[in-house]
Protein backbone atom coordinates (compact mmCIF):
# COMPACT_ATOMS: atom_id res chain seq x y z
CA UNK A 1 0.00 0.00 0.00
CA UNK A 2 1.13 3.38 -0.85
CA UNK A 3 -1.25 6.01 -0.71
CA UNK A 4 -0.18 9.02 -3.10
CA UNK A 5 -0.63 11.11 0.03
CA UNK A 6 2.47 12.00 1.59
CA UNK A 7 2.63 12.82 4.95
CA UNK A 8 5.49 14.40 6.52
CA UNK A 9 7.27 13.65 9.99
CA UNK A 10 6.58 15.19 13.24
CA UNK A 11 3.30 16.79 11.73
CA UNK A 12 2.30 19.30 14.30
CA UNK A 13 -1.37 20.52 13.49
CA UNK A 14 -3.41 23.30 13.18
CA UNK A 15 -7.18 23.84 11.92
CA UNK A 16 -8.90 26.11 9.59
CA UNK A 17 -12.49 27.00 9.68
CA UNK A 18 -15.22 30.17 9.98
CA UNK A 19 -14.96 32.09 12.93
CA UNK A 20 -16.63 31.24 15.91
CA UNK A 21 -15.68 27.27 15.39
CA UNK A 22 -12.99 27.16 17.84
CA UNK A 23 -10.37 27.03 14.87
CA UNK A 24 -6.30 27.55 15.45
CA UNK A 25 -7.46 30.13 12.35
CA UNK A 26 -9.70 31.58 9.98
CA UNK A 27 -7.18 32.87 7.42
CA UNK A 28 -5.21 30.26 5.40
CA UNK A 29 -2.45 33.33 4.95
CA UNK A 30 -1.95 34.15 8.64
CA UNK A 31 -1.24 30.10 9.08
CA UNK A 32 1.06 30.55 5.98
CA UNK A 33 2.90 33.74 7.57
CA UNK A 34 3.05 31.42 11.02
CA UNK A 35 4.76 28.54 9.88
CA UNK A 36 7.28 30.01 7.42
CA UNK A 37 10.14 28.76 9.32
CA UNK A 38 13.34 26.54 8.96
CA UNK A 39 11.18 23.61 9.78
CA UNK A 40 14.35 21.75 8.90
CA UNK A 41 16.43 22.89 12.04
CA UNK A 42 12.94 22.76 14.30
CA UNK A 43 12.86 19.01 13.08
CA UNK A 44 8.84 19.53 12.54
CA UNK A 45 6.41 19.49 9.76
CA UNK A 46 3.20 21.73 9.48
CA UNK A 47 -0.25 20.58 9.00
CA UNK A 48 -3.02 22.93 7.96
CA UNK A 49 -6.38 21.30 8.14
CA UNK A 50 -9.86 22.48 6.47
CA UNK A 51 -12.81 22.62 7.98
CA UNK A 52 -16.00 22.38 5.96
CA UNK A 53 -17.77 24.99 8.24
CA UNK A 54 -18.79 27.81 5.63
CA UNK A 55 -20.22 27.23 2.45
CA UNK A 56 -17.21 28.44 0.92
CA UNK A 57 -13.73 30.70 1.63
CA UNK A 58 -12.79 33.33 -0.46
CA UNK A 59 -8.59 32.91 0.40
CA UNK A 60 -5.70 32.58 -1.87
CA UNK A 61 -2.67 31.05 -0.65
CA UNK A 62 1.23 31.54 -1.63
CA UNK A 63 3.17 28.67 0.53
CA UNK A 64 6.72 30.05 0.17
CA UNK A 65 9.79 30.43 1.90
CA UNK A 66 9.78 27.47 4.78
CA UNK A 67 13.00 25.63 4.81
CA UNK A 68 11.66 22.46 3.94
CA UNK A 69 13.17 18.95 2.76
CA UNK A 70 11.93 15.60 1.93
CA UNK A 71 10.88 14.82 5.87
CA UNK A 72 10.01 18.27 6.98
CA UNK A 73 7.52 20.11 5.03
CA UNK A 74 4.20 21.55 4.63
CA UNK A 75 0.84 20.05 4.08
CA UNK A 76 -2.72 22.00 3.68
CA UNK A 77 -5.46 19.34 3.64
CA UNK A 78 -8.82 18.71 4.44
CA UNK A 79 -9.83 17.53 8.16
CA UNK A 80 -11.04 14.20 8.71
CA UNK A 81 -10.76 10.66 7.19
CA UNK A 82 -12.31 10.16 3.49
CA UNK A 83 -15.03 7.73 4.47
CA UNK A 84 -15.72 8.62 7.32
CA UNK A 85 -18.18 11.13 8.65
CA UNK A 86 -15.52 12.99 9.86
CA UNK A 87 -14.06 13.79 6.59
CA UNK A 88 -14.19 17.33 5.14
CA UNK A 89 -13.24 17.27 1.63
CA UNK A 90 -15.00 16.61 -1.52
CA UNK A 91 -16.47 13.10 -2.54
CA UNK A 92 -14.30 13.34 -6.20
CA UNK A 93 -17.14 15.76 -7.57
CA UNK A 94 -17.14 19.44 -6.94
CA UNK A 95 -20.43 19.28 -5.14
CA UNK A 96 -19.21 18.67 -1.77
CA UNK A 97 -16.58 19.52 1.35
CA UNK A 98 -14.38 21.94 2.16
CA UNK A 99 -14.58 24.82 -0.63
CA UNK A 100 -12.46 27.81 -2.02
CA UNK A 101 -14.62 30.04 -4.12
CA UNK A 102 -12.06 33.11 -5.06
CA UNK A 103 -13.53 36.21 -6.92
CA UNK A 104 -12.54 39.72 -7.85
CA UNK A 105 -8.85 39.28 -6.79
CA UNK A 106 -5.54 38.99 -8.75
CA UNK A 107 -2.69 36.81 -8.50
CA UNK A 108 -2.68 32.87 -9.05
CA UNK A 109 -4.98 31.23 -6.85
CA UNK A 110 -3.26 28.80 -4.36
CA UNK A 111 0.37 28.86 -5.10
CA UNK A 112 3.37 26.60 -3.87
CA UNK A 113 7.22 27.76 -4.32
CA UNK A 114 8.72 26.03 -1.46
CA UNK A 115 10.29 22.29 -1.98
CA UNK A 116 7.99 19.35 -0.97
CA UNK A 117 4.99 21.08 0.38
CA UNK A 118 1.84 19.51 -0.51
CA UNK A 119 -1.57 20.56 -1.27
CA UNK A 120 -4.03 17.51 -0.72
CA UNK A 121 -7.95 16.77 -1.71
CA UNK A 122 -8.81 20.76 -2.16
CA UNK A 123 -11.74 22.02 -4.17
CA UNK A 124 -11.15 25.75 -5.79
CA UNK A 125 -12.80 27.28 -8.23
CA UNK A 126 -11.49 31.03 -9.11
CA UNK A 127 -12.71 33.76 -10.74
CA UNK A 128 -9.87 36.03 -10.81
CA UNK A 129 -9.24 39.75 -12.25
CA UNK A 130 -5.45 39.90 -13.38
CA UNK A 131 -3.36 42.05 -16.08
CA UNK A 132 -1.44 38.43 -15.93
CA UNK A 133 -1.62 34.95 -16.72
CA UNK A 134 -2.63 33.37 -13.78
CA UNK A 135 -3.56 29.67 -12.78
CA UNK A 136 -5.88 27.67 -10.16
CA UNK A 137 -2.87 26.11 -8.68
CA UNK A 138 0.04 27.52 -9.51
CA UNK A 139 3.02 24.56 -8.31
CA UNK A 140 6.65 25.97 -8.57
CA UNK A 141 8.17 24.98 -5.98
CA UNK A 142 10.68 21.50 -6.69
CA UNK A 143 9.03 17.80 -5.68
CA UNK A 144 6.01 19.65 -4.37
CA UNK A 145 2.55 17.23 -4.42
CA UNK A 146 -0.54 17.95 -5.52
CA UNK A 147 -2.72 15.03 -5.05
CA UNK A 148 -6.74 14.20 -5.36
CA UNK A 149 -7.28 18.42 -5.86
CA UNK A 150 -10.06 19.66 -8.02
CA UNK A 151 -10.34 23.21 -10.37
CA UNK A 152 -13.39 23.82 -11.53
CA UNK A 153 -15.13 26.78 -13.68
CA UNK A 154 -12.39 29.36 -13.07
CA UNK A 155 -10.89 32.01 -15.29
CA UNK A 156 -9.31 35.18 -15.57
CA UNK A 157 -11.69 38.08 -16.08
CA UNK A 158 -8.73 40.60 -16.41
CA UNK A 159 -7.42 42.02 -19.67
CA UNK A 160 -5.08 38.52 -19.58
CA UNK A 161 -6.49 34.89 -19.10
CA UNK A 162 -6.34 32.13 -17.07
CA UNK A 163 -3.70 30.01 -18.82
CA UNK A 164 -4.28 26.36 -16.44
CA UNK A 165 -6.19 24.86 -13.75
CA UNK A 166 -3.15 23.20 -12.80
CA UNK A 167 0.25 25.00 -13.84
CA UNK A 168 2.92 23.16 -13.16
CA UNK A 169 6.71 24.85 -13.83
CA UNK A 170 9.13 23.16 -11.55
CA UNK A 171 9.54 19.19 -11.14
CA UNK A 172 6.74 18.39 -9.28
CA UNK A 173 3.84 15.98 -9.18
CA UNK A 174 0.03 16.31 -9.43
CA UNK A 175 -1.64 12.95 -8.94
CA UNK A 176 -5.14 12.28 -9.28
CA UNK A 177 -6.75 15.68 -9.73
CA UNK A 178 -9.16 17.13 -11.61
CA UNK A 179 -9.35 20.30 -14.30
CA UNK A 180 -13.13 21.00 -15.14
CA UNK A 181 -14.20 23.75 -17.44
CA UNK A 182 -11.18 25.85 -16.86
CA UNK A 183 -10.76 28.72 -19.32
CA UNK A 184 -7.35 27.76 -21.25
CA UNK A 185 -5.68 24.67 -20.26
CA UNK A 186 -6.55 21.44 -17.59
CA UNK A 187 -2.90 21.25 -16.93
CA UNK A 188 0.22 23.00 -17.73
CA UNK A 189 3.21 20.39 -17.40
CA UNK A 190 7.05 21.95 -17.25
CA UNK A 191 9.97 21.76 -15.36
CA UNK A 192 13.68 21.52 -14.95
CA UNK A 193 14.22 18.52 -15.87
CA UNK A 194 10.69 16.78 -15.68
CA UNK A 195 7.23 17.12 -14.19
CA UNK A 196 5.01 14.79 -13.81
CA UNK A 197 0.81 14.08 -14.25
CA UNK A 198 -0.49 10.77 -13.02
CA UNK A 199 -4.04 9.67 -13.32
CA UNK A 200 -5.39 12.92 -13.40
CA UNK A 201 -8.32 13.82 -15.78
CA UNK A 202 -8.72 16.58 -17.55
CA UNK A 203 -12.92 17.76 -18.94
CA UNK A 204 -14.40 20.37 -21.59
CA UNK A 205 -11.30 22.71 -20.97
CA UNK A 206 -11.10 25.88 -23.29
CA UNK A 207 -7.78 25.05 -24.60
CA UNK A 208 -5.57 22.18 -23.61
CA UNK A 209 -6.32 18.87 -21.44
CA UNK A 210 -2.97 18.48 -20.69
CA UNK A 211 -0.06 20.68 -22.50
CA UNK A 212 2.80 19.14 -22.19
CA UNK A 213 5.19 23.00 -22.40
CA UNK A 214 8.67 21.32 -22.56
CA UNK A 215 9.32 18.67 -19.81
CA UNK A 216 6.46 17.15 -19.31
CA UNK A 217 5.42 13.32 -18.26
CA UNK A 218 1.95 11.97 -18.78
CA UNK A 219 0.91 8.79 -17.61
CA UNK A 220 -2.87 7.34 -17.10
CA UNK A 221 -3.87 10.66 -17.82
CA UNK A 222 -7.86 10.84 -19.08
CA UNK A 223 -8.73 13.98 -21.17
CA UNK A 224 -12.33 14.82 -23.08
CA UNK A 225 -13.83 17.67 -24.97
CA UNK A 226 -10.62 19.72 -24.49
CA UNK A 227 -9.19 21.15 -27.86
CA UNK A 228 -6.83 19.58 -28.07
CA UNK A 229 -6.72 16.71 -25.28
CA UNK A 230 -3.04 16.47 -25.14
CA UNK A 231 -0.61 18.66 -26.99
CA UNK A 232 3.25 19.03 -26.99
CA UNK A 233 3.55 15.51 -26.76
CA UNK A 234 4.26 14.69 -23.44
CA UNK A 235 6.28 11.67 -22.20
CA UNK A 236 4.67 8.93 -20.76
CA UNK A 237 2.01 6.00 -21.19
CA UNK A 238 -1.49 4.71 -20.76
CA UNK A 239 -2.95 7.96 -21.31
CA UNK A 240 -6.65 8.16 -22.87
CA UNK A 241 -8.05 11.08 -25.06
CA UNK A 242 -11.53 11.97 -26.65
CA UNK A 243 -9.74 13.08 -29.88
CA UNK A 244 -6.44 11.80 -31.52
CA UNK A 245 -4.13 13.71 -29.66
CA UNK A 246 -3.39 10.95 -26.60
CA UNK A 247 0.34 9.58 -27.13
CA UNK A 248 2.67 6.97 -25.56
CA UNK A 249 2.93 3.33 -25.21
CA UNK A 250 -0.29 2.06 -24.76
CA UNK A 251 -2.52 4.97 -24.96
CA UNK A 252 -5.29 5.49 -26.44
CA UNK A 253 -7.30 7.81 -29.27
CA UNK A 254 -10.80 8.70 -30.07
CA UNK A 255 -12.67 7.11 -27.27
CA UNK A 256 -15.95 7.33 -25.99
CA UNK A 257 -15.82 7.79 -21.93
CA UNK A 258 -18.71 6.66 -20.00
CA UNK A 259 -18.90 8.85 -16.59
CA UNK A 260 -21.05 8.30 -14.00
CA UNK A 261 -23.10 11.91 -14.17
CA UNK A 262 -21.59 14.93 -16.23
CA UNK A 263 -24.61 17.35 -15.49
CA UNK A 264 -23.51 16.98 -11.86
CA UNK A 265 -20.23 17.10 -12.77
CA UNK A 266 -19.63 13.56 -11.79
CA UNK A 267 -16.44 12.11 -13.46
CA UNK A 268 -16.10 8.86 -12.15
CA UNK A 269 -16.12 6.02 -14.34
CA UNK A 270 -19.51 4.51 -15.13
CA UNK A 271 -19.72 0.58 -15.09
CA UNK A 272 -19.89 0.16 -18.51
CA UNK A 273 -16.79 2.47 -19.46
CA UNK A 274 -15.20 1.36 -22.36
CA UNK A 275 -12.83 4.25 -22.91
CA UNK A 276 -10.94 4.34 -19.75
CA UNK A 277 -11.47 1.28 -17.08
CA UNK A 278 -8.81 -1.76 -16.59
CA UNK A 279 -6.60 0.62 -19.80
CA UNK A 280 -4.00 1.76 -17.18
CA UNK A 281 -0.88 1.28 -16.38
CA UNK A 282 -0.09 -0.33 -12.82
CA UNK A 283 2.04 1.98 -11.03
CA UNK A 284 2.48 1.00 -7.68
CA UNK A 285 6.43 0.52 -8.64
CA UNK A 286 6.65 3.75 -10.41
CA UNK A 287 10.39 4.73 -10.65
CA UNK A 288 9.59 8.31 -9.92
CA UNK A 289 6.63 8.31 -8.06
CA UNK A 290 4.28 5.14 -6.99
CA UNK A 291 1.06 4.91 -5.48
CA UNK A 292 -1.95 2.97 -5.37
CA UNK A 293 -4.77 5.16 -4.77
CA UNK A 294 -7.29 7.24 -6.70
CA UNK A 295 -8.75 10.61 -5.77
CA UNK A 296 -11.45 9.33 -3.56
CA UNK A 297 -8.52 7.36 -1.58
CA UNK A 298 -9.74 3.87 -2.64
CA UNK A 299 -7.09 1.53 -3.47
CA UNK A 300 -6.59 0.86 -6.84
CA UNK A 301 -6.77 -3.05 -8.04
CA UNK A 302 -6.36 -5.36 -10.90
CA UNK A 303 -6.33 -3.57 -14.11
CA UNK A 304 -6.41 -0.03 -13.26
CA UNK A 305 -8.25 1.99 -14.61
CA UNK A 306 -7.41 5.96 -16.74
CA UNK A 307 -7.95 9.38 -15.01
CA UNK A 308 -8.98 10.17 -11.45
CA UNK A 309 -10.82 7.45 -10.44
CA UNK A 310 -10.53 3.61 -10.14
CA UNK A 311 -14.16 1.91 -10.91
CA UNK A 312 -14.51 -0.35 -7.62
CA UNK A 313 -18.06 -2.31 -7.96
CA UNK A 314 -20.07 -2.26 -5.11
CA UNK A 315 -19.60 -4.68 -2.28
CA UNK A 316 -22.81 -6.83 -2.19
CA UNK A 317 -23.82 -7.72 1.22
CA UNK A 318 -25.94 -10.78 2.36
CA UNK A 319 -29.25 -10.09 3.38
CA UNK A 320 -29.89 -11.29 6.77
CA UNK A 321 -33.79 -12.12 8.02
CA UNK A 322 -34.55 -11.63 11.71
CA UNK A 323 -33.85 -15.45 12.33
CA UNK A 324 -30.76 -14.89 10.90
CA UNK A 325 -30.16 -11.87 13.17
CA UNK A 326 -31.45 -13.66 16.32
CA UNK A 327 -29.49 -17.21 15.61
CA UNK A 328 -26.04 -14.70 15.68
CA UNK A 329 -26.64 -12.88 18.53
CA UNK A 330 -28.35 -15.36 20.77
CA UNK A 331 -26.90 -18.42 19.09
CA UNK A 332 -23.17 -17.85 19.97
CA UNK A 333 -24.00 -17.22 23.32
CA UNK A 334 -20.79 -18.72 25.66
CA UNK A 335 -21.74 -21.08 28.54
CA UNK A 336 -19.42 -21.41 31.12
CA UNK B 1 -18.66 67.55 -9.70
CA UNK B 2 -17.23 65.49 -6.94
CA UNK B 3 -19.47 62.63 -6.14
CA UNK B 4 -18.53 61.01 -2.63
CA UNK B 5 -17.67 57.15 -2.90
CA UNK B 6 -18.08 54.60 -0.21
CA UNK B 7 -15.67 51.85 -0.70
CA UNK B 8 -15.56 48.45 0.70
CA UNK B 9 -14.27 47.88 3.98
CA UNK B 10 -11.42 45.06 4.29
CA UNK B 11 -9.93 43.36 7.72
CA UNK B 12 -6.11 42.76 8.01
CA UNK B 13 -3.68 41.20 9.65
CA UNK B 14 -0.05 42.37 10.40
CA UNK B 15 2.80 41.19 11.77
CA UNK B 16 4.13 41.85 15.89
CA UNK B 17 7.89 41.31 17.14
CA UNK B 18 6.83 37.77 18.91
CA UNK B 19 9.57 36.02 16.84
CA UNK B 20 6.60 33.58 15.94
CA UNK B 21 7.43 34.14 12.00
CA UNK B 22 11.24 34.32 10.68
CA UNK B 23 10.17 36.35 7.47
CA UNK B 24 7.40 39.05 8.62
CA UNK B 25 8.55 42.05 10.20
CA UNK B 26 6.37 44.14 12.92
CA UNK B 27 3.76 45.74 10.59
CA UNK B 28 3.59 43.39 7.77
CA UNK B 29 0.64 43.44 6.04
CA UNK B 30 0.41 39.41 5.51
CA UNK B 31 -3.38 38.50 5.22
CA UNK B 32 -6.64 40.81 4.15
CA UNK B 33 -9.68 39.76 3.48
CA UNK B 34 -13.26 41.04 3.54
CA UNK B 35 -15.04 41.69 7.51
CA UNK B 36 -15.31 38.05 9.53
CA UNK B 37 -17.02 37.51 11.98
CA UNK B 38 -14.24 36.43 14.04
CA UNK B 39 -10.90 34.96 14.12
CA UNK B 40 -9.07 31.65 15.50
CA UNK B 41 -7.25 30.97 18.97
CA UNK B 42 -4.06 31.16 16.97
CA UNK B 43 -4.70 34.26 15.25
CA UNK B 44 -5.61 35.61 18.34
CA UNK B 45 -2.57 35.92 20.08
CA UNK B 46 -0.12 36.12 16.87
CA UNK B 47 -1.60 38.63 14.83
CA UNK B 48 -3.16 42.73 14.93
CA UNK B 49 -5.86 42.66 13.36
CA UNK B 50 -7.48 46.40 12.05
CA UNK B 51 -10.09 47.35 9.71
CA UNK B 52 -9.37 49.69 6.54
CA UNK B 53 -11.74 51.41 3.66
CA UNK B 54 -10.14 53.19 0.91
CA UNK B 55 -9.58 50.47 -2.23
CA UNK B 56 -11.50 49.56 -4.72
CA UNK B 57 -11.83 45.91 -3.93
CA UNK B 58 -9.81 44.25 -6.66
CA UNK B 59 -6.79 46.67 -5.44
CA UNK B 60 -6.82 45.44 -2.09
CA UNK B 61 -5.11 42.09 -3.20
CA UNK B 62 -2.01 44.20 -3.89
CA UNK B 63 -1.33 45.06 -0.29
CA UNK B 64 0.07 41.33 -0.09
CA UNK B 65 2.65 41.72 -2.96
CA UNK B 66 6.23 41.12 -2.28
CA UNK B 67 9.12 43.78 -2.56
CA UNK B 68 10.45 41.73 -5.29
CA UNK B 69 8.81 39.15 -7.61
CA UNK B 70 11.31 36.34 -6.85
CA UNK B 71 10.56 34.61 -10.43
CA UNK B 72 13.26 34.78 -13.46
CA UNK B 73 11.41 35.25 -17.03
CA UNK B 74 10.44 31.81 -17.22
CA UNK B 75 8.70 32.38 -14.63
CA UNK B 76 10.92 30.16 -11.94
CA UNK B 77 11.56 30.72 -8.49
CA UNK B 78 14.86 32.16 -8.62
CA UNK B 79 15.25 35.29 -5.72
CA UNK B 80 17.75 37.59 -7.20
CA UNK B 81 21.26 38.08 -5.16
CA UNK B 82 19.98 41.04 -3.66
CA UNK B 83 16.39 39.12 -2.14
CA UNK B 84 16.30 38.87 1.27
CA UNK B 85 13.86 37.11 3.14
CA UNK B 86 11.86 40.18 4.00
CA UNK B 87 11.34 41.43 0.64
CA UNK B 88 7.88 39.22 0.65
CA UNK B 89 6.20 41.90 2.14
CA UNK B 90 6.45 44.92 0.25
CA UNK B 91 3.07 46.75 2.46
CA UNK B 92 3.40 47.66 5.79
CA UNK B 93 1.62 49.43 8.87
CA UNK B 94 3.80 50.73 10.95
CA UNK B 95 2.71 50.67 14.73
CA UNK B 96 3.63 54.16 15.32
CA UNK B 97 1.28 55.35 12.56
CA UNK B 98 -1.32 53.02 14.12
CA UNK B 99 -0.31 54.54 17.80
CA UNK B 100 -1.44 57.94 16.38
CA UNK B 101 -4.68 56.59 16.45
CA UNK B 102 -5.33 54.73 19.20
CA UNK B 103 -2.59 54.06 22.25
CA UNK B 104 -1.34 50.08 21.11
CA UNK B 105 0.41 48.10 24.46
CA UNK B 106 3.02 47.31 22.29
CA UNK B 107 4.03 44.96 25.34
CA UNK B 108 0.73 43.03 25.40
CA UNK B 109 0.21 42.98 21.45
CA UNK B 110 3.50 41.35 21.28
CA UNK B 111 3.00 38.55 23.79
CA UNK B 112 2.00 35.23 22.55
CA UNK B 113 0.03 34.08 24.98
CA UNK B 114 -1.85 37.59 25.15
CA UNK B 115 -5.45 37.76 23.32
CA UNK B 116 -4.67 41.33 22.57
CA UNK B 117 -6.72 43.30 19.64
CA UNK B 118 -6.82 47.12 20.70
CA UNK B 119 -9.22 47.81 17.10
CA UNK B 120 -11.86 45.15 18.47
CA UNK B 121 -13.87 43.50 21.16
CA UNK B 122 -13.09 39.81 20.95
CA UNK B 123 -15.71 37.49 22.92
CA UNK B 124 -13.04 35.68 24.46
CA UNK B 125 -15.56 32.42 24.24
CA UNK B 126 -15.86 31.93 21.11
CA UNK B 127 -13.51 34.51 19.34
CA UNK B 128 -15.88 36.29 17.33
CA UNK B 129 -16.34 40.02 17.25
CA UNK B 130 -18.05 41.84 19.67
CA UNK B 131 -17.52 45.39 18.41
CA UNK B 132 -14.70 46.89 16.29
CA UNK B 133 -13.88 50.52 15.79
CA UNK B 134 -14.32 52.96 12.23
CA UNK B 135 -12.16 51.53 9.81
CA UNK B 136 -9.16 53.14 9.07
CA UNK B 137 -8.63 55.34 5.55
CA UNK B 138 -5.46 53.13 4.31
CA UNK B 139 -4.55 56.10 2.68
CA UNK B 140 -1.66 57.73 4.83
CA UNK B 141 -1.73 54.73 6.76
CA UNK B 142 -0.12 51.91 4.97
CA UNK B 143 3.39 52.19 3.81
CA UNK B 144 4.89 50.98 0.61
CA UNK B 145 8.28 50.19 1.29
CA UNK B 146 9.53 50.29 -2.67
CA UNK B 147 8.51 53.93 -2.72
CA UNK B 148 9.64 54.38 0.62
CA UNK B 149 6.42 56.26 1.30
CA UNK B 150 2.82 56.43 2.72
CA UNK B 151 0.29 55.30 0.02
Amino acid sequence: MATSRRSATNENISTFGAGGFGRDYTDVNTWAAATEIDLVSAAQSEVLELYDDAASFNQKIVVEAATTNASYFRIVRPAGVKGEASWQGHDGTPNNGVFFSISGVGGDAWRIDESFSSFQDLLIKAVLNDANPRSVYDVRGADVEIVGCIAFDSSNIGTSTLIAGFEQSEDNFCINCLALNCELDGFQIDGATDAYAYNCTAVNNGSDGFFNKGNGTCKNCLADGNSPDFSGSPAGNNNASGDGTATGTGSRINQTFTFVATGSDNYHLASGDAGAKDFGADLSADGVFAFDDDIDWETRTGSWDIGFDEFLAAIAFPVLSDRDVHSNIFGNRIVR
Amino acid sequence: MFEPRSYPVAEIAIGLDNRAQEFTQEGDIVAIRAPGIGIGLAEAKLWLWILIDGFELYKYDELINPVIEPFDATGAYDPPASYTKFDRRRYCVPLARLNQVLTIDLNRARDTADEYQPFYSLDQDNHLWLTARTPLAAEGLIFDKVLGDYI
